[in-house]
């Protein structure tokens, strides 16, 4: 599989597609994942990751390589899933009831789910999260990414990020203290 | 807690692998998919000779008679409302900017934060203070 230095080499020499090939058998699945600990539901997941992917496709000739191609893809991945979340709750098609509750239990329902209990609470305590702290938990916990890449990511300072994940570590940790 | 401590997020490696599963081949069809989405996103819309479409029928000329009559008192009545409630530009842009925000603003994003604000100091925001002044989250839970 191609890195990100030969991807864009493989760009540079005119070969769009073949560049675009590349990122795709090399990000598929990391963002697949990325964009589900948001969603909590594979239909949206894979709406949302296809999207994501036509969206770096059409950007790929104003990408200036200012950032790197991690970064950037990560950004529209998670710009596309943030968005999609923030529709959700400005159109109430959440309806009344806060968005958090249903994807809350969205957990419980989902068929795909084979893990067990605490790893089921987890992702249940994550849901209950406001935005940013759920995006650097998931960041940073299960993908391992560094502040300073994060802080590319979603705009905000590696400072601020680092207080977002206190907190977030916090609340999870206590929350899963309450039950095991 | 010292940072050798293991705690239940620390101390159990299993939970960071994914508890899901994906559908069986889904990632092989994927590329083929994204192409296909990209293919018809990226079509031309085809659309009809607006003439043919518009005088086809006396019904389209009745409907845009009444439509254009509902439009005219709607305007001449909001023009009424307006000059009452003498709302400004920045109240009006409020309600028109909303749904228009850029996905490329992440900023934008924590607009819509759930967060709800308060007259007094949460623990959430002396610590936000703390980290903005350079001290390390890790060290608080060293006190």
């Amino acid at each position: 599989m191609a890195d990100d230095r030969e991807i864009m080499s493989i760009y540079r020499s005119g070969d769009r597609e073949g560049a675009f090939r590349e990122i795709i058998r090399n990000y598929r699945e990391r963002l697949y994942w990325h964009i589900r600990r948001f969603t909590c539901s594979h239909e949206d997941t894979d709406d949302l990751l296809q999207e994501t992917f036509v969206k770096i496709w059409t950007g790929l000739p104003d990408f200036r390589e200012d950032s790197r191609l991690f970064t950037w893809i990560y950004r529209i991945a998670t710009n596309e899933t943030l968005n999609f979340l923030r529709r959700q709750r400005t159109h109430g098609l959440s309806g009344s009831e806060p968005l958090e509750n249903i994807l809350y239990r969205k957990v419980d329902d989902d068929p795909y789910f084979n893990g067990d209990m605490l790893q089921r609470e987890l992702h249940k305590a994550i849901q209950k999260l406001p935005p940013r702290q759920k995006a650097v938990f998931n960041m940073r916990y299960f993908e391992d990414m560094g502040y300073n890449d994060m802080a590319e990511i979603l705009g905000v300072s590696a400072g601020a990020l680092k207080a977002s994940y206190h907190h977030a570590y916090i609340k999870i940790k206590e929350e899963l203290e309450k039950i095991f | 807690m010292s940072k050798d401590e293991k705690d239940i997020l620390t101390g159990n490696e299993g939970l960071k692998k994914m508890p899901f599963r994906v559908p069986e081949g889904y990632f092989d069809g994927l590329e083929a998919r994204i192409h296909a989405r990209i293919a018809e996103e990226t079509a031309p819309v085809k659309r009809r000779p607006l003439r043919g479409r518009i005088f086809r029928s006396p019904a389209y000329l009745s409907a845009a008679a009444v439509l254009a009559i509902i439009v005219a008192g709607g305007l001449l009545m909001s023009r009424g409302d307006m000059q009452e409630d003498d709302w400004s530009e920045e109240q009006y842009a409020l309600y028109r900017d909303v749904d228009i925000i850029p996905v490329t603003e992440p900023e934008s994003i924590w607009l819509s934060s759930y967060e709800e604000t308060s007259d007094t100091l949460s623990t959430e925001d002396i610590i936000d203070y703390l980290v903005y002044i350079g001290i390390e989250p890790e060290e608080f839970d060293n006190e």
